[in-house]
């Protein structure tokens, strides 16, 4: 964003006088403190109150044996971290959650980008730079997916991949028609209708759920680096073009690290939305899939709570589940830091 | 986040989590429940759980509890599957015994919600079922309900014999806390293996009644390229689990339950179990389960078992109603015993019976007496007519419902089953109590979907209870009672 | 293959004074994929990713005119009457009508709140220096890391002790939550955004003579406005989908919102699961969404860039 609202003059005078401005600084006047208390104050005091509070009194409940019922709850140390450590589900729920931390993200960000170029500068090269035709109409469309409640596209999703009348094996089978045709004329065996239980079969249901999420959040992002896309100034695209620059080299080396700033704010969000993945999982595959190959943690960890009636061993898997969550923040935040400055 | 996992929650999920809940009591004991607490709040101090609902009136054969005729009633219905209308009428019985009370009788679909306030603000229902999703956590309200032993001992409205006698074995059981009785679940639950007569007949096939009989039908249905049976991998595949703990029953005798109830070391190994899951597994081998059902859900795999994909569902009485909008005209859904192993131990008419839909009698209302007067009058032949009538489903009290099930296939053919089996039901526990059910699911789909065999299956559903048995952070409950 | 040559300009010229031949082939190349194919290519894929969204979303749309039996059975298929009591029973039973207004005001109120609130701190946190600024910040970004669950059983205790469960202070204390836990994100996106603004605005404001607070509404406020729409459509739709934080503390009937009814909606079948109603229901609540978005999606298109999309 740049200070186009503000008169050249001004700008000339603030600069003569930052000394001042710098001072105020560090000698708070009466109405900087009003400001501070107002301005930090309220918001803080909202945070701490609903949810700094509520989490603290769970990271209590994570060193009891609290069931979420009864009255009463004993201190119990750290047995409830010790059970999770001997969990396996709890293991294998978490390699869940980071194998969609992994796939989830990028594959959504890179098709989000590409998609998002394509409709900002993909267009033809006649005159300036700019998107295909009809890029208004694929930016507003792109944005349906998200808003439809999870549970309905997980339905949704249960129908596209039922093994049977599903839309998917539907699909595949009219592929196979021809091929099937073919290998009748050489003789050979048919190839068999694919009868594939997409959301059963241990090798591609956490890849078929995470497909769900990626369906739904791709538009968004895609809307998100339009936004960030159309804010660099035509002239750098242009003359990245009379450089020779192809497409596919100026979406990456140009336009890329202009929206990082978007890339980083997506690549966090994403990032924690597949450590949750809770309505989707808990929609499509409710147990958590065959041998638990869908289950993530935070299933787990409401089966834990609202099932088993373990609420202190539950909040326990939330506090180790909100410090790795943390940490991938704090990496991912801290590698876009890292090469701003190197910039 | 956009959902809970109860949203998708099976009906046998639901009666487990409802059961669960009432039976987690004998681990927290007395004393308001933190949740609770604050349902307690002012009316909280003045009153006494647990005192009988005896009232002042004069004690008289039509009036055994003693109600004061005068005094206002109010209860208060879940409106889920049952709908209210059977209370309302309920409600109407009152009305003429007692032309002087007032009687007010309401629906909701939120118990919780609901009467939390009132019970805060000390003034609860006379009487209420607390069912559904949004059903009250109980062990904050056992210490403010009234014991319902002086019902059971009174007599029938309508009959001979007392109210206890004239119930249905095994109904009184999950209503008992610390001896006390305190729920009555007013809603009779058969399992059975559900098929569709009228296909039956126009094949000419006859219900298997031994294990033999349904391989043999599974192969000719084979041949017409079906399947014996559907299932849904993703949530409900325990169905099965249910049938062949069944079948270990009929053949080793219930107490083969009891031994997995108390979580015994061994329990899987007995033989009545070995014989009941590879028997299952013979069913898996030769192909009898619809491919693919490990990635439904327990709604898809009804679907296709009721449009022909599949000939038979194991399943509780609910399902008739469950179904309804999808079955097909003239099916005729009708539910069997599940077919006996050589050499059972129980008959074969015996069957896997329960009971749900579970009321309660505040002691902290205005008028408790009439609370379980009302009951009693629900409790009656007429009103248990009455409701098999309108719900097809059956009630807790004996011979109410007529041979023709008042026209519902499914509800004569649990009655004819009630009928044959007398004594002979029986039930089991363990996976409410302990919370099995995502465990039970995740074996049986891999043993559905054919990873793991039979030995495999009864090594992890043994691996299962063991881990609960070991865990003494975990309450455990007295298997037999 | 015949696209136009760019405008000349200096360097073209100067090298086509030079080494044209081997220029040639390279721009050859360029302008291939640049051309009409690529721009096809663009197309096709755009059509099929159009395809992919738009048909889903008609998908819900006609499975709400079908019964469950039609859901069930044949899910792709079209209905065979269109099933409009899906939509009274959806209007009556989960109460539409009188929830959508409830989650009009919540929802209204929530993000003017979260905007707000949101904007002041990112915007403090962002531009003035002083002990414990980090902490505060991480602090606030760590909320974004917390498992709402868990957060629910206490924080409806917090509610009750504050008197905000009850009656119409029920959706005060609703409002208050979605508040707070919107908060981190919105902090979180505008801090980054407050410190891109340059210093010189600030400086000229403050020569002005306009105070901090004066200096945030009329002149830092107005220029965060792109990145404002951005975080407001992401806080409305985050609240228009939220159902964990109603569902657990809004539990007065008269204050449900939109998602309570339709789970309603289920509950209310029973064990029946009423698929044509719930669908209708989804329609119901989809519709606003969309047309929220439609009219504000060119505010996301904000930017100082001269827009490419006419």
């Amino acid at each position: 964003m740049t200070a186009s609202g503000v008169d050249v003059g001004e700008r000339e005078t603030a600069a003569a006088t930052r000394g001042v401005a710098r001072r105020r600084r560090r000698v708070p006047t009466p109405q900087r403190m009003l400001f501070f208390l107002v301005f930090l104050g309220i918001p803080l005091a909202v945070y701490l109150m609903f949810v700094v509070s509520p989490f603290a009194q769970s990271f209590y409940y994570s060193l009891t044996n609290w069931s979420g019922l009864s009255p009463s709850m004993e201190f119990i140390g750290l047995a409830n971290y010790q059970r999770i450590f001997d969990d396996p589900v709890f293991w294998k729920s978490l390699r869940n959650n980071l194998a969609l931390l992994i796939a989830l993200p990028t594959i959504t960000i890179v098709l989000a980008f590409a998609l998002a170029v394509m409709v900002t500068i993909g267009g033809s090269t006649h005159g300036g730079v700019r998107g295909v035709r009809g890029a208004g109409f694929y930016r507003v469309v792109s944005f349906f997916p998200y808003a439809i409640p999870a549970v309905i596209t997980g339905i949704l999703f249960n129908f596209i991949y039922h093994p049977g009348g599903g839309l998917l094996n539907g699909f595949l089978n009219l592929l196979l028609t021809p091929v099937n045709a073919v290998l009748g004329i050489v003789g050979a065996e048919p190839m068999q209708d694919v009868g594939t239980a997409w959301l059963g079969d241990q090798r591609f249901a956490l890849a078929a759920v995470g497909f769900a999420i990626i369906w739904t959040f791709v538009g968004f992002y895609m809307v998100l680096f339009v936004a960030g896309i159309k804010s660099i100034p035509q002239e750098v695209l242009e003359a990245a073009r009379i450089d020779g620059s192809g497409r596919f080299r100026t979406s990456v080396q140009i336009v890329a690290p202009m929206v990082r700033d978007n890339i980083s704010t997506a690549l966090v969000y994403m990032g924690i939305f597949a450590l949750d993945a809770f309505t989707f999982v808990s929609v499509m595959t409710p147990n958590g899939g065959t041998d638990n190959s869908t289950k993530v943690v935070s299933l787990h960890l409401y089966q834990t709570a609202f099932r088993d009636g373990r609420f202190g061993e539950a909040s326990a898997m939330g506090v180790m589940m909100a410090v790795v969550t943390m940490l991938v923040a704090v990496v991912v935040i801290g590698l876009g830091r890292s090469k701003k400055e190197k910039r | 986040m956009g959902t809970t996992a109860s949203d998708d929650m099976t009906p046998l999920e639901r009666l487990g989590a409802s059961r669960r809940s009432f039976l987690a009591l004998a681990g927290a004991g007395a004393g308001a429940s933190v949740l609770a607490a604050c349902a307690g709040g002012g009316g909280g101090e003045t009153t006494e759980g647990g005192g009988s609902v005896t009232g002042d009136g004069e004690v008289t054969d039509e009036n055994p509890l003693g109600v004061d005729g005068a005094a206002a009633v109010t209860a208060v219905i879940f409106d889920g599957g049952y709908g209210t209308q059977y209370a309302e009428d309920a409600g109407t019985k009152y009305q003429e015994l007692y032309p002087d009370a007032t009687v007010d009788v309401s629906g909701t679909v939120n118990i919780q919600q609901d009467l939390q306030p009132q019970f805060a603000g000390g003034t609860p229902p006379d009487l209420f079922d607390n069912s559904g999703a949004q059903k009250l956590a109980i062990d904050g309200l056992v210490p403010q309900l009234a014991d319902l032993g002086d019902l059971l001992a009174a007599p029938m409205l309508d009959a001979e014999g007392t109210v206890e006698e004239n119930l249905l074995p095994g109904v009184t059981s999950p209503g008992m806390f610390d001896g006390k009785f305190l729920g009555m679940n007013y809603v009779y639950t058969v399992f059975a293996l559900w098929y569709s007569a009228s296909e039956f007949e126009e094949k000419g096939w006859t219900v298997p009644e031994t294990w033999e009989d349904l391989m043999a039908l599974g192969e000719e249905v084979k041949g017409e390229g079906r399947y014996l049976f559907s299932y849904g991998g993703q949530n409900a595949s325990n169905y099965y689990q249910e049938m062949a703990l069944s079948m270990a029953a009929k053949l080793g005798g219930p107490e083969v339950l009891t031994k997995i109830d108390a979580l015994e070391e061994g329990a899987f190994e007995q033989e009545a179990i070995v014989q009941a899951y590879d028997a299952m597994a013979e069913a898996v081998e030769a192909g009898y389960f619809e491919p693919g059902g490990e990635g439904i859900k327990h709604t898809d795999a009804q679907t296709n078992w009721v449009t022909g994909t599949s000939v038979f569902y194991p399943s509780g009485s609910w399902i008739e109603n469950e179904q309804a909008d999808v079955t097909p005209e003239g099916y005729d859904m009708t539910g069997a015993p599940v077919p006996s192993l050589p050499d059972s131990a129980m008959p074969h008419e015996a069957f896997h019976g329960t009971a749900a839909e579970q009321y309660f009698v505040p002691s902290g209302g205005e008028n408790p007496t009439g609370g379980a007067e009302f009951l009693r009058i629900m409790l009656s032949k007429e009103q248990a007519e009455n409701f098999a009538e309108l719900t097809k489903a059956p009630s807790v009290i004996k011979d109410t419902v007529p041979e023709d099930g008042f026209g519902s296939t499914a509800l004569a053919s649990v009655n004819t089953m009630i009928q044959a089996a007398g004594e002979n039901t029986f039930t089991y526990n363990f996976s409410d109590w302990y919370g099995l059910g995502a465990d039970s699911i995740t074996n049986w789909t891999s043993f559905l979907k054919g990873d793991i065999d039979a030995a495999g299956l009864r090594e992890a559903e043994q691996a299962m209870i063991d881990r609960v048995r070991e865990d003494d952070s975990i309450t455990k409950f007295e298997a037999g009672s | 293959m015949s696209a136009p040559t760019h405008p000349s300009t200096h360097a073209e010229v100067r090298e086509r004074g030079s080494g044209e031949q081997r220029r040639i082939p390279v721009r050859r190349r360029d302008r291939g994929s640049d051309g009409a194919g690529f721009s096809a290519l663009h197309h096709a894929v755009l059509t099929l990713w159009a395809l992919l969204v738009i048909l889903p979303l008609l998908w819900t749309v006609y499975t709400s005119f079908k019964t469950s039996r039609e859901i069930l059975t044949d899910p792709f298929g079209l209905p065979e009457h269109m099933q409009w009591e899906n939509y009274s029973r959806a209007w009556q039973e989960a109460k539409i009508g009188e929830y959508f207004l409830n989650t009009l005001i919540v929802v209204g109120a929530g993000l003017v709140a979260v905007m707000l609130l949101g904007a002041m701190c990112a915007y403090v946190l962002a531009r003035f220096q002083f002990p414990g600024n980090r902490a505060i910040y991480y602090g606030m970004v760590a909320g974004l890391t917390f498992p709402i669950f868990l957060a629910v059983v206490p924080l409806f205790f917090v509610l009750k002790n504050m008197g905000l469960l009850d009656g119409r202070m029920g959706l005060v204390g609703v409002i208050l939550s979605y508040v707070a836990f919107a908060l981190p994100f919105t902090v979180f996106f505008l801090h980054s955004f407050f410190s891109g603004l340059p210093d010189e605005i600030s400086e000229a404001a403050a020569i002005d003579g306009a105070g901090d607070f004066r200096t945030f509404f009329q002149v830092m406020l107005p220029m965060a406005k792109p990145g404002l729409v951005s975080v407001a459509i992401f806080n409305f739709l985050g609240m228009w989908n939220q159902y964990l934080l109603p569902l657990v503390l809004n539990t007065e009937r008269d204050n449900y919102v939109l998602a309570q009814g339709l789970v309603n909606l289920q509950a209310q079948q029973g064990y029946k699961v009423d698929w044509g109603g719930m669908f209708a229901s989804v329609v119901i609540t989809v519709i606003p969404v969309l047309i929220v978005y439609v009219i504000f999606q060119r505010q996301l298109q904000g930017g100082v860039g001269p827009s490419t999309d006419k």
